[in-house]
């Protein structure tokens, strides 16, 4: 029944599927921040107590859960790499890390910038803070074990492999507030049940996650586009849609000129 | 639903906390121009070389069929010259 699913391991059926999902994302992402943006810095009321300053949140929440929500993505696609040795899944783990490791850093500074005011102090050590800079040093680990290696299924594999301990880290950062006494606060929206925050600053917020969740898509898919033709640069499926020919395959009486466009050759 | 704001230097202050959110939001806008004009512009570095590629082995075909059809000319001028003979 899911065996069609198999198919997308196939590195020209994933770029197909890229190709038609991109703009989609892109048109979301555009108009939900937009949209949450203007609406949250100028429409959403102001908190009693924070003041405007709480205005943050419309990007820090965002980008938290999110640097989060692409770590596990991430982690996934390295399972499906490993446990049925996808190459395309690989390739998405490569695509998605950079993505994460920027939401990680905009969480980190915009919480600096909304600290400073509020607890008076940039940074501290403390429980959640520093669980979400672990997060960052797992993105840059898996990041630089990729590039490490030359061959990329074994690097694939070798970064696979640290994503999937990584994971362990994610509801470490999430009990924090819970489990140790921080100066972060509790969780506004992800607990169960009705959330902590009022309705007119919950849907600017909303919106929000739904425009950084399409960036991410967005940006993760042109780095995935990228990532398969780079890899399969030489392989006939690439040449036929490029129209490029590997001289080195094509036999001396074939005829050569003015059917480039026809795939040629290739391993 | 209205502009919380009494007018636009007061929403550009920020009830005071114009530096904290306003340097949020820029270095935020900085930080996802980055990761997105990146990527697009290894896209097309990417498609770049390839259409470079495609072009060099354009080049060889061309030049190895000149040289078969050269080579062939000199071949049918020996012939005629060794009948000649």
């Amino acid at each position: 029944m899911w065996k069609w699913i198999n198919s997308f391991a196939k590195p020209e059926k994933a770029y197909w599927l890229c190709s038609i999902l991109l703009p989609w994302f892109a048109i979301v992402a555009v108009v939900s921040l937009v949209v949450g943006i203007i609406w949250g810095l100028g429409f959403a009321p102001s908190d009693y107590q924070q003041g405007d300053s709480f205005r943050i949140i419309y990007i820090h929440v965002p980008s938290a859960i999110l640097a989060m929500g692409a770590y596990v993505a991430m982690a996934i696609g390295a399972l499906v790499g490993v446990v049925w040795q996808w190459r395309t899944a690989f390739m998405f783990m490569v695509a998605i890390a950079p993505v994460g490791a920027v939401m990680t850093f905009i969480s980190l500074f915009t919480g600096s910038f909304w600290g400073k005011p509020m607890w008076g102090t940039w940074w501290i050590w403390d429980a959640r803070l520093t669980s979400q800079l672990i997060l960052l040093f797992l993105y840059l680990g898996v990041i630089s074990l990729y590039a490490a290696f030359e061959d990329k299924q074994q690097a694939g594999k070798a970064a696979g492999v640290m994503a999937m301990v990584g994971v362990i880290n994610i509801p470490i950062i999430h009990f924090s507030v819970e489990w140790w006494n921080t100066l972060h606060q509790g969780a506004s929206i992800t607990k169960i049940g009705k959330p902590s925050i009022a309705e007119p600053m919950l849907w600017p917020l909303l919106i929000c996650i739904l425009g950084f969740a399409a960036f991410i898509g967005w940006v993760t898919l042109i780095r995935m586009k990228n990532e398969i033709i780079l890899r399969d640069m030489h392989r006939p499926w690439v040449a036929k849609m490029f129209g490029v020919i590997r001289p080195e395959k094509v036999r001396r009486g074939d005829k050569i000129l003015g059917d480039s466009d026809k795939p040629r050759g290739g391993r | 639903m209205d502009f919380k704001f009494e007018n636009m230097t007061a929403f550009f202050d920020m009830g005071g906390y114009a530096f904290f959110v306003w340097m949020s939001f820029g270095l935020t806008f900085i930080c996802m121009a980055a990761i997105l004009f990146h990527s697009l512009f290894m896209s097309k570095k990417i498609k770049q070389g390839v259409e470079k590629e495609r072009a060099r082995a354009e080049r060889i075909l061309t030049a190895r069929a000149a040289r078969k059809d050269k080579m062939r000319e000199k071949r049918r001028i020996e012939s005629i010259e060794n009948e000649d003979e």
